[in-house]
């Protein structure tokens, strides 16, 4: 008997599947709402190594929701409660935490050591950073976000399948996050744990990966939709110099935390 | 009649979650029209999916009696 027996016998997890997940790196780009929960139900499943970034600190505002934090951590990094949380919770899990939003400067380091990114940031210019850089390093995204009572969730270039640009264009969009739409924790909660779920099943080859299909969940109505997304294809240059000229002209507005390029990392264990 | 759905913030500026509409003569690029232009949406903040597969905005599309339209906006919050 171990922590993860009752996983262990199901036939989706199995003793393989459990060595798959010690074996796993995921990244969670921003512990709000959204990675309030990814996190503890991917330490929990046993995931070896979590990354966690985000240059956000906690305020009375996020703890409704961001239910990893509490009233004497106001002011603090979220990273850092995260990772003592994570500590406490799961000695056996890495715990990988960078305090700074991700940006031009940062994304294709931070992103690329790892074999899944979370999208659970609430700024559209992020997504599109995080869509962009995981392509160029074909990492697959699980992306969600929510609005009001609603939640959109997919996963993102898994195997060369649609991207966030495939459904929403590459035009970088404005949308009302949590604090300019107001939203209730429940609704990130249960989305959020749906996200893990998508990362976990990616992990072991379990179920059907909700790759080329965009779900939206609606929270006062208990209805789901799927819609399904077909790849658009692009016209992007492959090398390098290329891809940063894209970048610059497609995400010029990704928020520029930190100015510096370099010693992006402030704590890294 | 063709079934229009209305998604997050799209919602709120159409003030209804769905609606019908005659089924257009030129199909979902007249109907996409009529809902911007009714409802002054962004062109650009939105997309749109048929009988729940997401469709490229400029693409003529014939639609049928009680084929399923859905106005999707993207979602920032997290």
């Amino acid at each position: 008997m171990n922590r993860y027996t009752n996983q262990i016998q199901l036939a989706a997890v199995g003793i393989q599947g459990q060595e798959k997940l010690s074996k796993a790196r995921v990244l969670i780009v921003g512990a709000g709402g959204l990675g309030c929960v990814i996190i503890p139900y991917l330490a929990g499943a046993g995931v070896g190594t979590i990354g966690i970034i985000d240059g956000d600190v906690i305020e009375e505002s996020n703890l409704h929701r961001q239910i990893l934090y509490h009233e004497k951590d106001i002011g603090q990094f979220k990273t850092q409660k995260a990772a003592d949380y994570l500590r406490k919770f799961n000695a056996n899990v890495n715990v990988e935490v960078y305090d700074d939003f991700l940006h031009k400067g940062n994304a294709g380091t931070v992103i690329r050591p790892y074999d899944i990114v979370v999208d659970a940031t609430d700024t559209i210019d992020v997504r599109y950073l995080i869509n962009a850089e995981a392509e160029r390093y074909h990492k697959p995204v699980v992306y969600a976000s929510v609005y009001q009572h609603e939640a959109q969730l997919s996963v993102f270039n898994y195997k060369g399948g649609p991207t966030y640009s495939c459904v929403f264009g590459e035009q970088v969009n404005r949308a009302p996050n949590c604090s300019q739409g107001g939203v209730l924790g429940t609704t990130v909660g249960i989305i959020g744990i749906m996200q893990a779920n998508e990362v976990i099943k990616m992990i072991v080859g379990a179920g059907v990966v909700l790759s080329g299909r965009l779900l939206v969940y609606n929270s006062l109505t208990n209805t789901q939709d799927i819609f399904e997304i077909s790849k658009k294809e692009k016209n992007i240059e492959t090398n390098d110099q290329a891809s940063g000229l894209a970048l610059t002209s497609c995400y010029g507005t990704a928020r520029e935390a930190g100015s510096s390029t370099n010693g992006i990392i402030i704590d890294l264990r | 009649m063709i079934h229009v759905r209305y998604f997050g913030q799209v919602a709120e500026q159409t003030n209804c979650a769905s609606e019908a509409f005659e089924v257009p003569v030129d199909g979902f690029l007249e109907l996409k029209n009529r809902i911007i232009e009714q409802y002054q949406l962004d062109p650009s903040s939105i997309q749109f999916a048929i009988n729940h597969r997401m469709v490229q905005t400029t693409m003529h599309i014939s639609l049928s009696e009680d084929d399923e339209v859905a106005v999707l906006p993207p979602f920032a919050g997290g």
